[in-house]
C-alpha cells in the first residue's frame, strides 16, 4: 500500500488532465469559495448542492468537483469570519478571533492575504502528508479509541475556558452550547431529552441554523440596534496582500505547530477540521509568543486558525480513503462518491485503482492551488463588501442566512431555530457574552458526553483507565496545564520576587 | 398602508390562480407532472444512493421526471412524517426504512408514525443483510465459536448503534436467540463502531459486510456471520447465521410509501415502475456490485405480510427487554 510520487504523476495526470476535469476543479473551487465565504450559507449546503451532479459523472469529474469545493470551502468560511465577524463554516469560527479586528483596523486586505495564503500552505503540507503517509498513518488512526478522543473534545473544551476576555463571561457561554448539546436522544440510553415530541428534534439541534443564528442574525441585529454606520466606512487599505516576509519569519513556529495539531487532530477518525483549529489556536493563546496580544488582530492568530483547519482538510481524508472511516461530514460525502462508483475504499483500492488513489492526491493539490489564486484575485472583490453601505449589506446577508437554515434539511422547523437562535445571539451580546465559546460548547458537548459516558462502559467504569493510554494521559495532562499555566507562572513570579526580596533583605 | 393592502389582495389572487391551475392538473391522467421523492437522509449516503437509483429507472416508465428531495432528520421520521400528512395524489412520495416500526414500539421515541396505518405501501424493493464484524486476530472464526467464547467470558463488549437505531436492537436479537450477555457498547455510528472493533477497543461489531469491506480487505476485521437468508453473491465467504444454525434475519430494508388514502389506481401505476425499475439489469446491476440485498414485496397480500411480519418482530424484540411502548 505504499505509493511514490512518480506513481502518483504516472498514473493520477493522465485522469486529471482532461478538459472537463479541470474545468470541474474551477467550478468546485468558484462555488466552495462562494458558499465558504457567504455567512449563513455553509459547506454542509455547497456539498448537498454538489453531490446530486456528480452521480452521473465519472471518478475524476466526481472528485474533481468534490475536492477543490472541500478545500475552498474551508478556507472561503475565513472570508465571511474576518470582514463581518460571521464565519461561513464552523471551521472558521476560530478566524474571527484576529481576523475580524484585523479588518476592522482597515487591514481587511492583508487579514484576507494571511488567510488565503496559510490555507494554501496548511494544505498543500497536509497534501503531501495524505500521499506519503496515508496507509502508515491509517493503522495508527485506527488505534484512537474512545477515550484519545474523550480527551482531544476536553482538551477543545479547555480552550474555550480562556478565549474570552471575561473567563466568567466565556464560561458562561460554554455552559449554554453544552446544554443547548443535550437537546436530542441519548446517545448511550435511547432517552428523549428536551424534545417535546418534535421529531426535528430528535437527532439534536441542527447545527447550521444554530450557528448562522448566533453568529448571523445575532451580529446584525447588534449591528443595527448600535446604529449603522451609514456612509462612514472604515478606510481600507489594499496595498499589501501577501504576508509581509518579517511576519513570514516571526511565525514559523506558528505555522509549524498549527500545521502538526490540526494534521494530528484531523487524521483522528470522525474528527475533523473545526475541532483541529479549536486546538491549534488555544495552543498559540498559550504557549505562543505573542499570546498576550491573541484576539487584538495579530497574524499569528489568523495562521494558527487557518494553517490548522485547511491541514485537517488533507488529513480527514486519509482514513476514509484507506479505511473507509470518514473524519467529517464532508469526507462522508466523498465516501458516497467512491461507494457510488463501485470504488471500495481501502488496501484493494490502492492496489486496484491506483490511478483513481493518485488523482484523488493531484486533485486536492490542485484544489489547494486553485483556492490561493482565486482567493488572492478575488480578495479585492471580497474586501468591497466592507464599502457596501450597511443598509443594503445587512438585509442581503438576513435573506442569505435564512436561505442557508432552510436549505440544509428544507425545514422550516430550522428557520424558526434561527430566528430564536438569532435573538439569544442579540441578547447574549448585549451582556457581552461572545458567541464562538457558546459554538463551541454546542460543538463539543455532544462528544465529551458520549464518548465519556462509552469510554466508561468499556472500562467498567474506571476514571483511571483514561490516563492509561498514552495519547489520551498526554492530551489530559496536558489540558490541565494549559489550565493552569498562567497561574503557576505567576505564582513562579511571585515567589522568584519574594525570593529577591528575602535575598536582598539579608545582604 | 394602502400598498399594503394591495399587496395581500394581488397575493391572494396569485394563490387562487396556483390552487386552479393544480385542481385542473389533477384531472388529467396520474401522472402529468413531475414526483417528488423526500428521502430522510443526506445527499450521498447509502440509503441516498439506492433511493436515487431506483428512481431514475422509475422514470422511463412513469414518463415524468421523479425528484429527489433531501429531507434529514430523526432517521428518517421527519420525511415521513410530512409524506403522512400530504395530499394523497400520488406526487409526493418517501423512502421508509424499517427503523420506522422500531420508533414506533421503541417506548424512549417521543415522535413516530404507524407504516401499517399512515402510508400507503408503493412496495419494498431492497433488504439489506446485518452482520458480526470482530477483530481479525479473534480468537472465534465462527458465530458458533464467538457464541461459545461469550458463555465462557460473560459480558464482553460488542459494538453497536445508538439504541434508537436498527443496528442496537440487532444485538438484542443475537441475545433473544442465543442467551448469551453481551454488554453492548452504543457508538454515534456504524463506522466508528466498526473503526472500535479494528482497533480492538470492543470485540466485535455489528454491520453489514458492505459497510465493513474496506476493514477486511486492510485485514482489519473479520465477518463471522451475516443475518440474511442465504449467503450474499458479493461476499460468497460469509456464511449465514441460519447455516451455523442460529434464526436470526436482520438488516435495513427500503421502501417506497405515499400518503395514507391514495387512490387504488395511483398506487398500482407506481408500483408498477417500481417493479419493472427493480428488475432492470441497471439496478440489479447496480445492487449486486455494491453488496447490497436483493429483496421485492409489491403493494398487496405480500408486502402487507412483509409489514405486519416486521411489526411483530420489533415489538416483540422490545417487549422482551420491557422497552416497548
Amino acid at each position: 500500500m505504499t505509493i511514490s510520487f512518480a506513481d502518483i504523476l504516472e498514473l493520477g495526470l493522465p485522469l486529471v488532465l482532461d478538459g472537463s476535469v479541470l474545468l470541474l476543479a474551477v467550478i468546485g473551487t468558484i462555488t466552495g469559495l462562494f458558499v465558504g465565504a457567504m455567512p449563513g450559507l455553509s459547506s454542509v449546503m455547497a456539498m448537498a448542492i454538489l453531490i446530486p451532479l456528480t452521480y452521473r459523472m465519472s471518478p475524476p469529474q466526481a472528485f474533481g468537483l468534490l475536492l477543490p469545493a472541500y478545500a475552498a470551502g474551508t478556507f472561503g468560511g475565513a472570508i465571511g469570519a474576518l470582514l463581518l465577524n460571521i464565519p461561513g463554516t464552523g471551521a472558521a469560527i476560530m478566524t474571527t478571533y484576529d481576523g475580524y479586528p484585523m479588518a476592522q483596523r482597515g487591514e481587511a486586505g492583508y487579514a484576507l492575504g494571511l488567510s488565503c495564503v496559510y490555507s494554501f500552505v496548511g494544505g498543500i503540507v497536509s497534501a503531501f502528508f495524505l500521499a506519503i503517509f496515508a496507509p502508515v498513518v491509517a493503522y495508527w488512526a485506527i488505534r484512537m479509541g474512545t477515550r484519545e478522543y474523550f480527551a482531544v473534545a476536553v482538551f477543545g473544551l479547555g480552550v474555550i475556558s480562556y478565549l474570552s476576555p471575561s473567563l466568567v463571561k466565556g464560561l458562561i457561554g460554554g455552559a449554554i452550547g453544552l446544554l443547548l448539546a443535550t437537546v436530542g436522544m441519548d446517545s448511550i440510553t435511547g432517552v428523549s431529552r428536551f424534545t417535546f415530541g418534535h421529531a426535528e428534534l430528535a437527532g439534536g439541534l441542527e447545527f447550521v441554523p444554530v450557528m448562522i443564528g448566533i453568529f448571523g442574525l445575532g451580529e446584525i441585529m447588534y449591528t443595527v440596534e448600535k446604529g449603522t454606520r451609514e456612509g462612514a466606512h472604515l478606510p481600507q487599505k489594499f496595498g499589501r496582500m501577501l504576508p509581509r516576509m518579517k511576519d513570514v519569519i516571526r511565525c514559523i513556529p506558528t505555522t509549524v505547530r498549527s500545521i502538526v495539531v490540526g494534521t494530528f487532530i484531523g487524521v483522528i477518525p470522525a474528527s475533523g477540521p473545526t475541532i483541529g483549529a479549536v486546538a491549534s489556536y488555544g495552543l498559540e493563546k498559550r504557549i505562543g509568543k505573542r499570546r498576550e496580544e491573541m484576539g487584538t488582530g495579530v497574524p499569528e492568530g489568523i495562521i494558527a486558525a487557518e494553517a490548522a483547519n485547511n491541514a485537517g482538510t488533507g488529513a480527514a481524508i486519509v482514513p476514509m480513503i484507506t479505511l473507509g472511516i470518514p473524519g467529517d461530514a464532508v469526507t462522508a460525502v466523498l465516501l458516497g462518491a467512491l461507494m457510488l462508483h463501485n470504488l471500495r475504499p481501502g488496501p484493494t483500492l490502492f492496489t486496484q485503482r491506483l490511478d483513481v488513489v493518485a488523482s484523488i492526491f493531484i486533485l486536492f493539490f490542485l484544489g489547494n492551488v486553485l483556492f490561493l489564486i482565486f482567493g488572492l484575485l478575488g480578495a479585492r472583490i471580497f474586501v468591497r463588501v466592507l464599502r457596501t453601505p450597511q443598509r443594503i449589506l445587512l438585509p442581503i446577508v438576513a435573506a442569505l442566512c435564512f436561505i442557508g437554515a432552510y436549505a440544509v434539511r428544507r425545514s422550516v422547523f430550522d428557520v424558526h431555530i434561527l430566528v430564536i437562535f438569532g435573538i439569544v445571539g442579540f441578547l447574549l451580546r448585549k451582556i457581552g457574552v461572545t458567541p464562538a465559546p457558546l459554538i463551541l460548547g454546542f460543538i463539543l458537548g455532544p462528544i465529551v458526553e458520549s464518548t465519556l459516558r462509552r469510554g466508561l462502559i468499556t472500562t467498567q467504569g474506571s476514571f483511571a483507565a483514561f490516563f492509561a493510554r498514552p495519547i489520551s494521559a498526554f492530551l489530559l495532562v496536558s489540558t490541565v496545564l494549559l489550565l493552569v499555566s498562567p497561574g503557576l507562572i505567576r505564582l513562579a513570579r511571585f515567589l522568584r520576587t519574594r525570593y529577591r526580596a528575602k535575598v536582598e533583605r539579608q545582604v | 398602508m394602502r400598498k399594503n393592502v394591495v399587496f395581500v389582495l394581488v397575493l391572494v389572487l396569485v394563490m387562487a390562480t396556483m390552487g386552479f391551475a393544480a385542481g385542473a392538473a389533477e384531472e388529467e391522467v396520474f401522472p402529468s407532472r413531475e414526483i417528488s421523492l423526500y428521502i430522510g437522509f443526506a445527499a450521498g449516503g447509502g440509503t441516498d444512493v439506492l433511493g436515487r437509483r431506483i428512481a431514475e429507472n422509475m422514470e422511463p416508465e412513469l414518463g415524468v421526471p421523479i425528484v429527489i428531495d433531501n429531507r434529514p432528520g430523526a432517521g428518517a421520521l421527519v420525511a415521513n412524517q410530512q409524506v403522512a400528512n400530504a395530499r394523497p395524489d400520488g406526487y409526493t412520495l418517501s423512502l421508509l426504512l424499517g427503523n420506522q416500526f422500531l420508533q414506533k414500539h421503541y417506548k424512549e421515541a417521543d415522535a413516530w408514525i404507524d407504516p401499517l396505518e399512515d402510508v400507503t405501501l408503493i412496495g419494498v424493493f431492497n433488504r439489506d443483510a446485518w452482520g458480526i464484524a470482530v477483530p481479525s486476530d479473534a480468537p472465534y472464526d465462527t458465530f458458533d465459536e464467538f457464541v461459545r467464547y461469550a458463555r465462557a467470558n460473560p459480558g464482553i463488549q460488542v459494538g453497536s448503534g445508538p439504541p434508537g437505531t436498527l443496528y442496537y436492537w440487532t444485538w438484542q436479537a443475537v441475545i433473544a436467540e442465543t442467551g448469551i450477555d453481551l454488554t453492548i457498547v452504543p457508538y454515534d455510528g456504524t463506522a466508528q463502531s466498526l473503526a472500535a472493533a479494528a482497533g480492538e477497543e470492543v470485540a466485535a461489531a455489528g454491520a453489514g459486510p458492505g459497510e465493513a469491506a474496506s476493514l477486511m480487505d486492510g485485514g482489519l476485521v473479520k465477518m463471522i456471520g451475516v443475518a440474511a437468508d442465504e449467503r450474499i453473491d458479493a461476499f460468497p465467504d460469509i456464511p449465514t447465521f441460519a447455516e451455523q444454525g442460529f434464526d436470526i434475519v436482520v438488516g435495513p430494508w427500503r421502501a417506497i410509501v405515499g400518503p395514507p388514502g391514495m387512490p387504488d389506481d395511483v398506487v398500482q401505476t407506481l408500483a408498477n415502475a417500481l417493479e419493472t425499475a427493480y428488475y432492470s439489469d441497471a439496478f440489479q446491476d447496480f445492487i449486486r456490485e455494491n453488496g447490497h440485498g436483493a429483496f421485492f414485496r409489491g403493494p398487496g397480500e405480500d408486502g402487507r405480510a412483509f409489514f405486519e411480519a416486521e411489526d411483530r418482530f420489533f415489538y416483540s424484540l422490545m417487549a422482551a427487554q420491557g422497552q416497548a411502548r
